[in-house]
């Protein structure tokens, strides 16, 4: 088993980990491209030529399976002639899936940006792109950021259906080795383990970003270091 | 200032032209007919009841406020017309008068992401296109002159609320507008706070700023206005110089007015 591990499984699976991460990192940041420019469109319901479209965007893909989304762009998109390989399918779909998720995250991360802040910036001559660039995003960046940052753990995870347009990832490889060798128990451990030593560290990672900008916020309050006297709540409250 | 300059200016257009300004907010009516002129140089102070429209009317001129009817005109460019029934507003004629009027909110609205000198500098690199280099030293020179030069450094949270203000007033000059708005600048700010702002303010008047100021500091509009102009219930009620107004107002409700705030702070 170990001869088998080290010496063939590792090596295949690192090579099939080498996709599940190409596919991670492309279709985040086609999702980062496609969200923010998803989120701006759906800003101000009185465009609505931009807000219509942009909106039955982020509905279609929220409401349908992710699995028909990559099965549509790997086996229908064919059909109407566009070919595309199973690795560029891959990133297509959860892309644009997952900029459906981030777009509502940046929505929302812009509408918390107080509203004297556009008002100044108008004030100051700002025209739209140069307000949204120099005050308004990097205001809401700050903001979104670790949602942001949970969504591309979760793509990671997600990356593994890939295996069903039979990209040669992580999952897919493992499929391919338990068939060879019927040892599903330890072939499916050993990419359990895999895909957890990337998401608990970056999760870890994310998290302590949190905190920090947590703290480093204007006008956040600061929680108290020490946790408030429990004893009080003990005393039935007259 | 010399006389032959002051008959140029009684004889130029006015800087800042309001005609005829009507608005309604859903069924209430908050400005009914307002007309205000204001010259080059001069210092127009704006004072009333609280809700009497003070805030719209200045909002309105940078046209951060729609009008319903009436005109507004800035440096004889028109940049809000509803004179015919119809609102129009012509965008580079917006940008236009932006940038010739700077704008200081009661509540700072400085960009809590970027430090005293770069909320000073931004603007001017981004929207003027000034280079850098010559934006620093302008910033520089601006904080300075508010008293923050030790202060260039921190973000608006680090500041207290009347440093955080000198910036606000500082970032709007870096635009070197021709006029200022200022929309009761030190109404958030604690009472000991005060002073430090109405005195960048009155250096501000002295230079010959033009400016349009509302405010509940009565003792400072006597010091710096050249005329104070009463608002009651969306509608100008009566104006003129400062003696005038304070000394023998011909309203009964200014006087009313007067006496309410004047009387628990100064008497
Ligand atoms: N955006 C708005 N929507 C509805 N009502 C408003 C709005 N802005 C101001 N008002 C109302 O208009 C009136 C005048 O407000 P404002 O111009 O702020 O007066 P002032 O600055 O003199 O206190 C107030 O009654 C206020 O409630
Ligand atoms: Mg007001």
């Amino acid at each position: 088993m170990t001869l088998d591990l080290t010496k063939e499984w590792l090596p295949r699976l690192l090579e099939g980990m080498k996709y599940t991460v190409a596919i991670t990192i492309g279709a985040f940041i086609l999702a980062l491209l496609l969200g923010l420019v998803i989120a701006v469109m759906r800003l101000d319901r009185r465009r609505w030529y931009l807000y219509v479209p942009a909106t039955i965007y982020v509905e279609v893909l929220r409401g349908t399976p992710l699995i028909l989304q990559l099965f549509f762009a790997y086996f229908a998109l064919p059909a109407m002639g566009i070919q595309l390989s199973p690795l560029t399918a891959a990133i297509l779909g959860l892309g644009a899936n997952t900029s459906a998720y981030l777009s509502e995250i940046f929505r929302g991360a812009i509408r918390t940006v107080d509203q004297g802040q556009w008002e100044a910036s108008a004030a100051l001559a700002m025209d739209w792109p140069t307000m949204m660039r120099s005050v308004i995003l990097p205001q809401a960046m700050r903001i979104a950021l670790p949602p942001t940052g949970n969504y591309a753990v979760s793509l990671f995870k997600d990356s593994a259906l890939a295996s069903t347009v039979s990209v040669a990832e992580l999952l897919f490889t493992g499929q391919v080795i338990g068939s060879e060798t019927f040892r599903y128990m330890e072939i499916y451990a050993l990419i359990g383990l895999l895909y957890l030593a990337v998401s608990y560290p970056t999760s870890l990672l994310l998290r302590r970003l949190e905190t920090h900008l947590e703290l480093s916020r204007p006008r956040s309050r600061k929680k108290p270091s020490v946790p408030a006297p429990v004893e009080a709540e003990k005393e039935p409250v007259s | 200032m010399t006389t032959t300059e002051q008959r140029a200016k009684a004889t130029s257009q006015p800087l800042i032209r309001v005609e005829g300004i009507h608005r309604t907010f859903g069924e209430i009516p908050v400005l009914r007919g307002v007309d205000l002129d204001v010259t080059e140089g001069e210092v127009a102070v704006v004072i009333g009841p609280s809700g009497s429209g003070k805030t719209t009317l200045i909002r309105m001129i940078n046209a951060l406020e729609t009008i319903d009817s009436g005109r507004i005109t800035v440096d004889g460019t028109i940049i809000q017309d509803a004179t015919n029934g119809r609102h129009r507003m012509n965008a580079k004629a917006v940008r236009l008068a932006r940038l010739e009027l700077g704008m200081v909110f009661q509540r700072f609205n400085l960009f809590p992401h970027l430090t005293a000198l770069e909320n000073v500098m931004m603007p001017p690199v981004r929207v003027r296109k000034v280079p850098k280099d010559e934006a620093r030293e302008r910033a520089l020179r601006l904080l300075t002159r508010m008293g923050l030069a030790d202060r260039v450094n921190n973000r608006p949270h680090e500041l207290s609320g009347g440093q955080q203000q000198r910036v606000a007033i500082a970032r709007a000059l870096a635009m070197e507008p021709k006029a200022m708005l200022f929309d009761e600048a030190t109404s958030a700010l604690d009472p000991e706070l005060v002073g430090e702002v109405l005195k960048v303010m009155r250096d501000l008047a002295e230079s010959g700023m033009t400016m349009i100021i509302v405010t509940h500091e009565m003792r400072f509009a006597a010091q710096v206005a050249d005329r104070i102009i009463v608002m009651d219930q969306g509608r100008i009620l009566e104006q003129g110089t400062p003696e005038v107004i304070f000394n023998k107002p011909s309203h009964a409700r200014t006087e009313e007015f007067l006496r309410a705030v004047i009387s628990p702070a100064e008497a």
